[in-house]
């Protein structure tokens, strides 16, 4: 593998990913002692925010490796990445579980209940704000400028579910494979990505490293609140979704992107059914579906 | 690629010492787009690829009196960009590559023209401006003269770095080998 990639697309997402992990990890075991804080909200919150900052710094870290870092970067889909930190911090440690009696901290059904109107109202604000800052614009784009309306409504749109489907999904017990799922949708968006840019691919295969670093730790049982990454990581996934899409000269069906964008709602959907099942056959269900989602995805955009 | 033009001014030159018929001392010279051709090959690890524009226009200026005064200028529609996959199509226009859309246009500006000693060869010194970066190259060319047209075909390497371009390296070869076949209706 290239130096570069290896570096900024493997090693330093993995490390960034592990570390905002332990932090995570440490301060949940803080709060299974039940000492040092004041409440178990404000612990879990900070846990939240560890494990979210550590992820955003894993992407950042993708995005440096074709040096598209930068306060106000030139290239439109890289601005996602302070709208995505500013999910992080603040939106993300809203995803929390609250009212946990400490001996069912690290328990894989702990339920997650924070949603108040309030924070879907913030969550659709972000997403809106985000789809909007990454549209390109200026001299060579303005073919694609019809385009923009339908696309921010289509991000925003995307984000809002894939969250609300996601946490819906956290709260019906699956809290600790939930970043499995995360990844089906990143897949999506890295093969979308593979298939234009591959500033854009770098970008989304750190994040896939990252998730899956912090899947790791969520699946041991390690992570109090892997929801934190919801919202970002639905926001960082469907924002590239549609940097891929306006830097694809290819014709591909808007449906094909729609299965993209909804991937892991359609997930949290098909494990509705199966709510009541035990937690294998749930993990396998939504294994299944990613897989043919993704199988899909990877057909349509690279193979076809 | 565009240079070969500058060259078949030069040949053009050394032609009028042997056959005075087909030469007149200054001529402006329009391009056969639809004979004309600016190809090339990109090579990797495991294979190659062939590519080029389909659009690209330019403006040609013969002297047979004084070859070295001659000038050639070529601008291309980078949007026109075509190659043998698709998909590697839709990847080269994109920034990994050539940017089509900051940059719709790359341009070749002759700066010199050296007639050489084999009748029918020059070399078209210019500037390449392509990804807003402008950099100096050397073609060699091979000219031929007919009555009713000038054919400059040119044969060259292009290091893709030198603009900029450095997507894959390591694994997509830096140099590219360019062919270009102008020809110009007199």
């Amino acid at each position: 593998m290239d130096q570069n990639l290896l570096t900024w697309c493997v090693l330093a997402p993995a490390s960034f990913a592990v570390l905002g992990s332990l932090c995570g990890w440490w301060i949940d075991r803080k709060l299974v002692s039940g000492a040092e804080c004041q409440s178990d909200g404000q612990t879990l919150s900070l846990s939240s925010g560890m494990i979210a900052c550590g992820w955003w710094a894993a992407i950042c870290a993708g995005f440096y490796s074709s040096d598209s870092v930068a306060l106000w970067p030139e290239e439109a889909w890289a601005r996602a990445l302070w709208p995505v930190l500013a999910a992080a911090i603040f939106v993300s440690p809203h995803f929390k579980p609250s009212g946990i009696p400490s001996d069912a901290v690290f328990s894989p059904n702990h339920s997650v209940r924070s949603d108040t109107p309030g924070l879907w109202v913030l969550v659709s604000l972000i997403a809106v704000a985000t789809a909007s800052l990454v549209m390109p614009t200026g001299e060579g784009w303005d073919d694609m400028i019809p385009l923009h309306q339908p696309w921010i409504a289509a991000v925003a749109l995307a984000t809002i579910c894939n969250s609300f489907a996601l946490h819906r999904m956290s709260q019906r017990g699956a809290n600790r494979w939930l970043p499995l799922v995360m990844l089906a949708g990143l897949a999506s968006s890295t093969l979308i990505c593979a298939s234009a840019y591959g500033a854009l691919a770098q970008a989304c295969f750190a994040a896939i490293v990252a998730t899956a670093v912090i899947a790791i730790f969520s699946a041991g049982g390690k992570l109090l609140a892997p929801a934190a990454l919801i919202l970002p990581c639905s926001l960082f996934a469907t924002t590239m979704i549609a940097a891929g899409r306006f830097y694809s000269y290819a014709e591909i069906a808007p449906g094909d992107y729609a299965i993209a964008m909804f991937a892991p709602a359609i997930i949290a959907l098909v494990d509705r059914i199966f709510t009541n099942k035990s937690p294998a056959l749930r993990i396998s269900i939504a294994a299944t579906t990613a897989i043919a989602i993704v199988g899909y995805i990877a057909y349509r955009f690279l193979l076809s | 690629m565009n240079m070969t033009k500058f060259v078949g001014i030069a040949a053009l030159l050394l032609c009028i010492c042997s056959d005075a018929s087909l030469v007149r001392a200054a001529e402006t010279l329009e391009l056969n787009t639809d004979a004309s051709k600016i190809n090339f090959v990109g090579k990797k690890s495991d294979g190659k690829h062939e590519g080029g524009f389909k659009k690209f226009t330019s403006k040609a200026v013969a002297d047979f009196e004084k070859p070295e005064n001659g000038k050639l200028e070529i601008e291309i529609d980078t949007t026109s960009l075509w190659s043998d996959d698709e998909k590697l199509t839709n990847h080269l226009k994109n920034p990994d590559f050539f940017d089509v859309r900051k940059h719709a246009k790359a341009s070749f500006k002759s700066t010199a023209l050296v007639v050489g000693e084999d009748e029918g060869h020059a070399k078209i010194k210019g500037e390449l401006t392509m990804l807003g970066k402008t950099a100096e190259i050397e073609v060699p060319c091979d000219v031929i003269l007919n009555e009713k047209s000038i054919e400059v075909k040119a044969t060259f390497v292009l290091d893709r770095t030198r603009w900029g371009m450095t997507y894959g390296e390591g694994k997509v070869s830096n140099d590219v080998d360019v062919t270009a076949h102008l020809v110009f209706n007199r």
